[in-house]
């Protein structure tokens, strides 16, 4: 057995170099290059769902198992009688993949990327 | 006028489970389903009883795989549920329809640590495509169809309804009954992306193809051979989808990946085009991403959006069913006999011939595979369980026809065996059901061999018993300096006498005068019989890739190392 084979190996993250591919292949990472602050490095998402008790554990749930990280979530009914969640992501590239989970999920009727939720989050959050 | 139907919550899920045309449900009773099991009772539906849970699971897991169609598993709350867990999770991982209820207890109870109360919702959550929790017997009327259309739409998987015994107990009006959920058809692939595939592949010079779960699920195998053929692409395929081009075919390069032949993965490594059908680029099959396929174009079709892209960019993605995406390829590609590429992959298998020795000897696990290759009808399914053996299973076993392999792929579960391969049997009592197993993985699941004896399938498993963990001993073996701790059992079980004690016939291979004879008569019995092969615990798996390498950096036997394994054997 040569067992120099694996000792040259190491442990080579899927998960970053994923990353970087989805980066290249949908181009949804948030680079503008405009001097940002950190803060505006951010996306909004508006996730429209069907509303019962569990939904939001169900799209919060789906953040976790998948390494997603929100930085603000705030749902809210809507007038017909589905919920809406936003969600405040930091602009990595795997936005797209995230979307595409998202929509996956039987209580989703649509996401959509919002710029101006991200400015209404951020208001909120200077209020609250 | 017509008279509304009255009835309680539990006979509206039989009823509906009938008119889905379910014939064979697999479950345990307890405290908070047995309203349900009340209604069981006076159903048509056969019932099996399982001995775990998880045994529950995996039967109908051997139904769904067995059939394509969602099968249905039935537990009690709290441990009931979360002995289930592992089954839903598998099939999740492997795309299988499963339909599971559970009891709950009752509304007023929620929340409150009730008796044999848990978040059945919340843990299925993760690993189910949908969960509900029903709140009303009415609910049941559109969430018990919904449950089999989402279970057999789409990517298919595991669905779970959580029932509250006094839901299953509370009666509901209706005027009619709805209609049975049937899989909803695909969305038509995009006709320009068809086209730029089409481009791709005529422009290819070396193509190739690996065909995934997703072909076989699909029914899409018969076009993926010809498209195979009218391009000359040869085929490689993931643990989930051996079958989907038989064996025996001259463009076949077998399983790719960990434990795939040295050619295929070299072969893969040239092409400069890859047609990925119905597969999501697992890690297993892939090596290091990064340098899987470096020089290839890559085509991905997927009926799974979100998987295209997930690990490997696509030049073209397809997110549609494989049937119809390879039914179109059909029509717009061009037919090339591509000679050199084939005189290269000629060349490339060739180098790899004489890496090992045919087996004959049925004191080796490849031994038994090749006896049992030559016993078995085209139409047998074989079933096996984790580790050591199903890897020889995959490599050595000529699969013929799709649905011919129920293993265990994503998530992969010690256990799934002797469950899955009773499920095949009730689904198809006609067929031969060969379990391939190892003493590790048998004993997770042991107690189902008295739902086997009980139900008097046909199903004959033929145990590869080294005495320990195999796959783990051979990762310590190579990546720990044999250092094999906890991977071998310091006493012996006789599983000829505990499967005998279960009620079923056994014999141990070893002891026979003519093991061929052995075996064939074994093959031929009806009902369950367990036939137990002594196997070399120092045998390895190759050639194999180690984790988080690449897929050229292969293991491939040498006679230096057959020498130390047999020095060791014999220390």
């Amino acid at each position: 057995m040569p067992a120099h084979a694996h000792d040259q190996l190491c442990d080579v993250d899927i998960q970053t170099e994923s990353l970087s591919h989805m980066n290249q292949a949908s181009g949804t990472g948030g680079m503008e290059g405009d001097g940002q602050t950190a803060g505006s490095n951010l996306t909004a998402i508006r996730v429209t769902v069907a509303d019962h008790p569990g939904v939001l554990s169900q799209v919060c749930s789906l953040l976790a198992r998948r390494a997603f990280q929100a930085e603000a979530v705030f749902s809210l009914p809507a007038k017909d009688g589905s919920r809406t969640i936003w969600l405040l992501m930091s602009s990595d590239a795997r936005l797209e993949q995230l979307s595409r989970q998202l929509t996956k999920l039987c209580d989703v009727q649509a996401v959509e990327f919002r710029e101006e939720g991200r400015k209404l989050l951020e208001t909120l959050n200077g209020i609250l | 006028m017509c008279a509304m139907i009255r009835m309680t919550g539990a006979e509206i899920i039989v009823r509906l489970l009938e008119r889905q045309g379910v014939a064979v449900v697999a479950g345990i009773p307890g405290g908070a389903n047995l309203p349900l099991y009340d209604a069981l009772s006076h159903s048509p539906i056969r019932h099996v009883l399982a001995r775990h849970e998880q045994g529950a699971g995996f039967i109908a897991q051997g139904m769904a795989r067995t059939t394509g169609r969602p099968a249905v598993c039935l537990a009690t709350s709290g441990p009931g549920a979360t002995n289930l867990l592992t089954a839903i999770a598998d099939a999740k991982l492997d795309s299988v329809p499963l339909v599971c209820i559970t009891g709950q207890v009752p509304r007023g109870l929620l929340g409150t640590d009730a008796f044999q109360e848990v978040d059945t919702y919340g843990l299925a959550v993760p690993i189910t495509k949908h969960a509900w929790l029903v709140r009303s017997a009415a609910e049941l009327l559109t969430i018990i169809p919904e449950a089999f259309r989402l279970a057999s739409s789409g990517r298919p998987g595991p669905v779970l309804i959580d029932v509250p015994k006094d839901v299953q107990q509370e009666y509901a009006e209706f005027a009619h009954w709805p209609e049975p959920g049937l899989p909803e058809p695909s969305s038509a692939p995009i006709a320009k992306d068809l086209e730029r595939a089409a481009a791709l592949i005529d422009a290819a010079r070396r193509p190739a193809m690996i065909l995934g779960g997703g072909v076989i699920a699909s029914g899409a195998s018969e076009l993926a051979v010809q498209l195979a053929e009218r391009c000359a692409m040869p085929t490689s395929m993931t643990l989930m989808g051996l079958g989907a081009m038989s064996a025996d075919h001259p463009l076949c390069l077998g399983m790719l990946g960990m434990h795939g032949a040295r050619c295929t993965n070299t072969i893969l490594h040239e092409c400069d085009l890859l047609l990925a059908v119905g597969m999501r680029f697992d890690d297993r099959a892939t090596g290091v991403a990064s340098r899987f396929c470096p020089e290839a174009e890559i085509i991905h079709i997927d009926i799974d959006a979100s998987e295209i892209g997930k690990i490997k960019p696509a030049s073209v993605g397809l997110a549609t069913d494989a049937a119809q995406a390879l039914q179109s390829l059909l029509d717009m590609t061009q037919r090339r006999p591509r000679v050199g590429w084939q005189h290269r992959v000629r060349q490339i298998r060739q180098a790899d011939a004489g890496l090992e020795e045919p087996a004959t000897d049925m004191r080796t696990p490849r031994g038994i595979l090749a006896n049992l290759a030559e016993q078995l009808p085209e139409d047998a399914i074989i079933v096996t369980d984790v580790g050591q053996h199903q890897m020889w299973t995959a490599m050595h076993y000529p699969f013929r026809r799709p649905r011919s392999l129920l293993t265990s792929g994503g998530l992969g579960t010690m256990g799934f065996g002797l469950p899955t391969a009773i499920g095949a049997a009730l689904a198809k009592p006609e067929a031969r059901v060969v379990l391939v197993t190892g003493d590790g993985s048998l004993q997770m699941n042991l107690q189902e061999l008295a739902t086997a004896a009980e139900e008097g399938v046909n199903i004959t498993i033929v145990l590869m018993d080294n005495a320990s963990l195999g796959l783990v001993r051979q990762q310590q073996d190579l990546f720990f300096d044999s250092r094999n701790y906890a991977s071998i059992y310091r006493r012996g079980v006789d599983f000829c006498q505990v499967a005998r004690g279960f009620g079923m016939r056994a014999a141990n291979l070893h002891e026979a005068r003519d093991p061929y004879a052995a075996l064939s008569r074994v093959l031929c019995g009806t009902g369950p019989c367990l036939i137990r092969a002594r196997v070399d615990s120092s045998d390895h798996v190759l050639p194999m890739v180690p984790p988080g390498a690449a897929n050229t950096e292969t293991i491939v036997p040498q006679p230096r190392m057959k020498e130390e394994a047999h020095a060791r054997a014999c220390a």
